[in-house]
């Protein structure tokens, strides 16, 4: 009897194990997805958790690994780029490749040095002399350009900003304006006229955070 | 009392391969589904789903865009559109407003069906309010009228002039210094210009003002 009851124990036990494990199995398939981590040469991918508080891989090659759905912070980088970090939601098979990342904040500044004559052409062209280049970038790998441009009037050549910043002047009657340029087959092109401020909605074919950064040269 | 052993066994053995099947063919059959909590008063109203029979309560089905329609004796049919989103639970409560005096007299009986499902109603109005200012917190701070050089509301879109949830940032001012100044304080509020729509309009322009801000 007594060995009756042990096999019964032991039966149980094993059922209940198995039961565990079909779990666990179920859990791995269905509930964890598939995520394929595609950085670019020179590029790493970096995938923690939502508070950033856990490492969950990173890698300079790729891979794929299993995690549950949820929201994560990946991060891409690489010696020549500037960081890129974002929160992406994980619901299904994902595969996540390294977009394209900003040059440093150096080279874009040698790489508008070098490109100066021929964007400033590009730009007075657009808007004769009525307009000065108050501020200006290069942006991601240098193929995108945002200028913000004050109405002679208002230019001071000395700080090359507004002649009273602190001061709405009731006398201006043209407004600040910025302007995107893209280079195309090396030539600078015009992406966004001149305007006083660029909606993304407008400009689907103008990187979002090219068109934030235009926006912002002026303030 | 005693027990057979070997019978035990089974049953036990039965119970749980029934329970892990069960939740093994539960899980599978939700799997890539979304939730969706059908409220109605009345509670015996007939349900369509995208012209297919159904009923109240919860319901598991692929995410995407169907129409409901909600029909009873009595009562006034309504029909809406809803979209479901994968990992998120739509609930869709509605209350049927009588149009004879069977319906009337249904709805004096069953008040206090009634009732829960009209809060339920006021609390998915609220989530969606909530849902709007989340989205567009910039909204919840306007009219923004610190400064006599311009004004910064909202109305109705330009670019989507049909669409009522899309709305428009407008700027009211009296020159183009005050523009730039109006823009600065979008960005000093903590919001980017560029995801907003911008309409700039002259400040004297009392007819535009009175139509977008409405007063």
């Amino acid at each position: 009897m007594k060995n009756h009851t042990q096999r019964i124990i032991f039966l149980v036990l094993g059922l209940i194990a198995l039961c565990v494990a079909l779990y666990f199995i179920f859990d791995y398939f269905v509930t964890k997805k598939a995520v394929t981590l595609v950085p670019d040469q020179g590029t790493s991918i970096t995938l923690s958790n939502a508070a950033k508080t856990k490492k969950i891989i990173s890698t300079s090659t790729p891979k794929t690994i299993r995690i549950k759905t949820g929201t994560y912070v990946i991060k891409y980088s690489g010696d020549e780029y500037q960081n890129l970090e974002e929160y992406i939601r994980i619901e299904g098979k994902t595969s996540l490749k390294t977009p394209e990342l900003s040059f440093k904040t150096e080279k874009l500044a040698q790489m508008l040095r070098a490109e100066e004559a021929a964007i400033h052409t590009t730009v007075t062209s657009l808007v004769g002399g009525e307009y000065q280049i108050s501020a200006e970038n290069i942006l991601k790998q240098g193929e995108w350009y945002a200028a913000y441009l004050l109405p002679g009037s208002w230019y001071d050549p000395a700080t090359k900003n507004d002649i009273n910043p602190y001061s709405a002047n009731p006398y201006n009657t043209k407004d600040t304006l910025s302007v995107i340029l893209n280079k195309e087959n090396n030539k600078w092109k015009i992406a966004a006229e001149p305007k006083t401020t660029f909606w993304i909605d407008d400009y689907p074919n103008i990187p979002e955070d090219v068109v934030r950064a235009a926006n912002k040269l002026g303030f | 009392m005693k027990i057979d052993s070997k019978k035990l066994l089974v049953i036990i053995i039965v119970i749980a391969i029934a329970l892990t099947g069960y939740f093994l063919v539960l899980n599978i059959s939700r799997s890539g589904k979304t939730k969706v909590v059908i409220s109605v008063a009345p509670s015996d109203s007939v349900v369509y789903l995208n012209n297919k029979k159904s009923k109240p309560g919860t319901l598991y089905i692929a995410p995407g865009t169907y129409k409901i329609k909600i029909s009873r004796d009595g009562f006034k049919s309504t029909e809406k559109q809803f979209t479901s989103k994968k990992g998120k639970t739509t609930n869709i409560p509605v209350v049927l407003i009588s149009n004879s005096s069977e319906g009337s007299a249904y709805e004096d009986d069953h008040y206090s069906e009634f009732k829960s499902v009209q809060q339920k109603v006021d609390q998915e109005l609220e989530n969606i309010n909530n849902v709007i200012n989340q989205h567009d917190p910039l909204i919840s701070k306007l009219p923004l009228d610190v400064s006599p050089a311009f004004i910064i509301d909202y109305g109705a879109s330009v670019k989507y002039p049909d669409d009522p949830t899309k709305i428009a940032i407008y700027i009211f001012s009296a020159n183009p210094s005050n523009k730039h100044d109006a823009i600065s304080s979008i960005y000093f509020l903590g919001y980017d210009p560029s995801d907003y729509e911008i309409v700039f309009k002259n400040i004297a322009d009392t007819q535009v003002r009175e139509e977008v801000i409405g007063d």
